[in-house]
């Protein structure tokens, strides 16, 4: 570092410039270098983008894109700044209700009460014994309950709009409960409007109950099934290897129909130490390695792939490959 | 003056190499780092070479050109290591004392430790395709392939970058398939594991990759031996399974001059701790890359991500602080499956590989996973990466930790 002051010599002077042409020549040639490995790439792209690109033409995405920026155009055209603020703002509510307007039962309604205007001309004036009589009907009592209670809601909608500055944008998103969903409410009376939070899972036991960005990494062999409090993975291995005990391994092996003696309960007990050891599950090698046993004898004790029956009766993972 | 030495200048030692000589005073360390020929191969080209893809000249460089500066080079090959006198014994006789020592001498195939492998038609109807010979043998094989069976069987677990054999059936499917003769040719795949995916989630969204092919799977095969004359591999559990033509991935074991020092367990790897990269019996020693008996993949991104977190341990060893278990098995790796396109999976020590996007959440640009155009285009100018940023320890804008975000769970 202090030799930047020192008067340089010539020698230090080329020595230096070699260094620096070294360092440009480098950089060049992995430039060219990357252009080189990059061209046969990037024409595979091409190729690719052209024939994905060519298959949305032909399904009309472009054409419907083109169309759709003629209305986002429309949009931006007639509504001003604070408008489209607004907007945004009870973007939520608006969806709210376009749910709630959407339920089967709603739709229902709507189809019936269209119905029901198409047909006004077989509709005879009413009177007022008409009326009278009408009102006797189950249906028109239902009714006019169901009118009513629309009639209580736009009333305390009306109210809270008369008494704030700006209604549309900051009273709906402040407001904490369930008020600011009037207008979805009444209307759809019969399946009530699903609240947010009411969606996943209603009170089951937290299985949907994700906290947000914590993401916990997945355990290795996420219990499948449970048994006497032990957890067990799809292919039967403990899913937690501190739940094993001896008795458990010679309950597992009788299912199998293996009696387990000396040498197979060796096998086990070196399984165990060197999956403690290493976090390995041992490999047939590690085995006879380990036990000095003869692959054979090993095949002669599990006869069908030994290395996974003794990892599951010792109670560690299964011999596995990264996928 | 001390010592520093990097035993092996292959992808972990290179690495190493880089950045220890950008953060150690050039006048208070010697890095020396050894390796016994000059030929550094770029070991995810060599899938490509048996299907033409790639010659065996695009993935073969000089080491010294990725030597850095103020790094010697010794080529002379190691005999052995003496931990307890903290010397390095060369193959020509001379030796190295060190005070701090990186091993990194990877692992290497064995085909002789399975009987009949290397007998009758070795290299022939019989190949691996982890070594340049091999891969090149095999792209003969196969280029006057005509039709019959193809055997791929993986020996032994571990082995080095665990997904190479299923790239190789599904790039051999797609070979077969674009010389016409694919309905001439049956595929058949020998697993030690209980299946071609033995995770979880992997088998839920790749369970069908093999059938869809018409892959047929021999699971749970463990290999006793080979009879090349007959064209036959037999299992300990007695099958046997005919070939015309046999892909062996054979069995992996640590360097020898490794097991020579004592420093290896029974297949040869260094017993290291999994998060901070220290060997267990020598303090001053260090592994990382495929020689270590970590639980984690034995693979290039393996090696990177380690490569960050041993870079701050050794510096923390030399001022004597505390070091950073900060190593947590981290890996990633693209997956060919044929016809220009491409998985990539991102996993580590406790989480098993999951679907999403990566690197960045519902972007991409790669999928995880799922198969895309974009993970081949991935994998192939990685090459570039490979030779132009890793190898110079130069930072990738990824993290050493495996992150959760843009992954499905």
């Amino acid at each position: 570092m202090t030799h930047e002051q020192t008067p340089l010599t010539i020698e230090d002077r080329l020595d230096r410039i070699a260094t620096d042409l070294a360092y440009v020549a480098e950089r060049q040639r992995r430039m060219e270098e990357l252009v080189d490995e990059m061209m046969p790439i990037a024409k595979q792209a091409m190729g690719v983008a052209a024939e994905r690109l060519a298959a949305m033409e032909t399904q009309g995405y472009f054409r419907f894109g083109r169309a759709a920026m003629t209305v986002a155009d429309r949009v931006v055209e007639r509504y001003d700044q604070e408008e489209l603020d607004a907007f945004a703002a009870n973007v939520s509510t608006l969806l709210d209700t376009v749910r709630a307007l959407t339920q089967p039962e709603v739709l229902a309604l709507a189809s019936e009460a269209g119905e029901v205007v198409q047909n006004r001309d077989r509709l005879e004036p009413l009177g007022v014994f008409g009326m009278v009589r009408a009102a006797g009907d189950q249906d028109v009592q239902r009714g006019m309950a169901t009118m009513m209670e629309l009639l209580r809601h736009v009333g305390r909608a009306a109210d809270r709009m008369a008494n704030s500055p700006r209604p549309a944008s900051k009273a709906t998103p402040a407001a904490p409960k369930a008020a600011p969903r009037t207008v979805a409410r009444p209307a759809a009376e019969p399946a009530p409007v699903p609240a947010k939070r009411a969606i996943p899972g209603t009170g089951s036991s937290g299985k949907f109950a994700k906290p947000g960005a914590s993401c916990k990494p997945t355990a290795p062999g996420a219990a499948a099934a449970t048994l006497d409090g032990v957890g067990y993975t799809n292919d039967g291995f403990l899913s937690d290897p501190t739940q094993w005990t001896r008795e458990l391994a010679e309950a597992m092996a009788a299912t199998s129909g293996i009696q387990l003696e000396e040498a197979r309960w060796k096998l086990i007990g070196f399984a165990r130490q060197e999956w403690q050891e290493t976090g390995v599950s041992p490999n047939i090698r590690r085995l006879t390695a380990g036990t000095g046993m003869a692959t054979r004898d090993i095949y002669a004790l599990f006869t069908k792939a030994p290395g996974k029956t003794i990892a599951r009766l010792a109670g560690i993972p299964k011999p596995a490959g990264c996928i | 003056m001390k010592n520093l030495v990097i035993l092996g200048a292959g992808t972990a030692g290179t690495m190493m190499a880089a950045r220890l000589s950008r953060e150690l005073a050039p006048d208070g360390w010697r890095i020396t780092l050894v390796d016994r020929d000059d030929d550094h191969v770029y070991q995810p080209g060599l899938l490509f070479v048996p299907f033409g893809m790639y010659a065996a000249d695009d993935i073969v460089r000089r080491r010294r050109r990725y030597c850095p500066a103020g790094v010697t080079l010794d080529l002379a090959g190691l005999d052995r290591v003496e931990p307890d006198t903290r010397t390095v014994r060369l193959a020509d006789g001379r030796s190295l004392s060190y005070d701090v020592l990186i091993v990194a001498t990877g692992t290497e195939v064995d085909p002789a430790a399975t009987e009949g492998l290397t007998g009758h038609g070795w290299r022939q109807t019989a190949s691996d395709f982890y070594t340049l010979d091999g891969a090149k043998a095999l792209a003969k094989a196969l280029d006057g392939f005509t039709g019959g069976r193809l055997l791929l069987n993986v020996v032994e677990m571990p082995i080095k970058c665990p997904v190479a054999p299923l790239e190789f059936l599904f790039l051999a499917d797609a070979y077969f398939t674009e010389r016409k003769i694919r309905d001439r040719v049956e595929i058949v795949y020998a697993t030690p594991l209980d299946g071609a995916f033995t995770k979880p989630r992997a088998s839920q969204a790749l369970g069908g990759m093999l059938t869809e092919r018409k892959i047929a799977v021999e699971a749970d095969f463990a290999a006793a031996k080979v009879d090349g004359e007959a064209r036959k591999l037999v299992g300990f559990d007695g099958r046997e399974l005919d070939y015309d033509l046999l892909v062996t991935i054979p069995l992996h074991k640590g360097s020898d001059a490794i097991a020579r020092s004592g420093m290896g367990d029974t297949a040869g790897f260094v017993p290291t701790h999994k998060h901070t990269l220290q060997t267990l019996a020598h303090p001053e020693v260090f592994a990382l890359g495929d020689c270590t008996n970590l639980p984690a993949s034995k693979a290039g991104a393996v090696a990177h991500f380690q490569s960050e977190v041993l870079v701050e341990n050794v510096l923390r060893f030399i001022a004597q602080r505390e070091l950073l278990p900060a190593f947590d098995g981290h890996a990633n790796c693209f997956i060919e499956t044929g016809h220009g396109k491409a998985m990539l999976i991102d996993f580590n020590y406790d989480t098993e590989p999951l679907p999403g996007r990566f690197p960045l959440p519902g972007v991409g640009p790669f999928t995880l996973l799922e198969e895309s155009y974009v993970n081949h285009w991935g994998k192939l100018g990685f090459r570039w990466v490979y030779w132009n940023l890793l190898l110079r320890g130069e930072d990738l804008p990824l993290d050493h930790r495996m992150a959760m975000a843009g992954k499905w769970s």
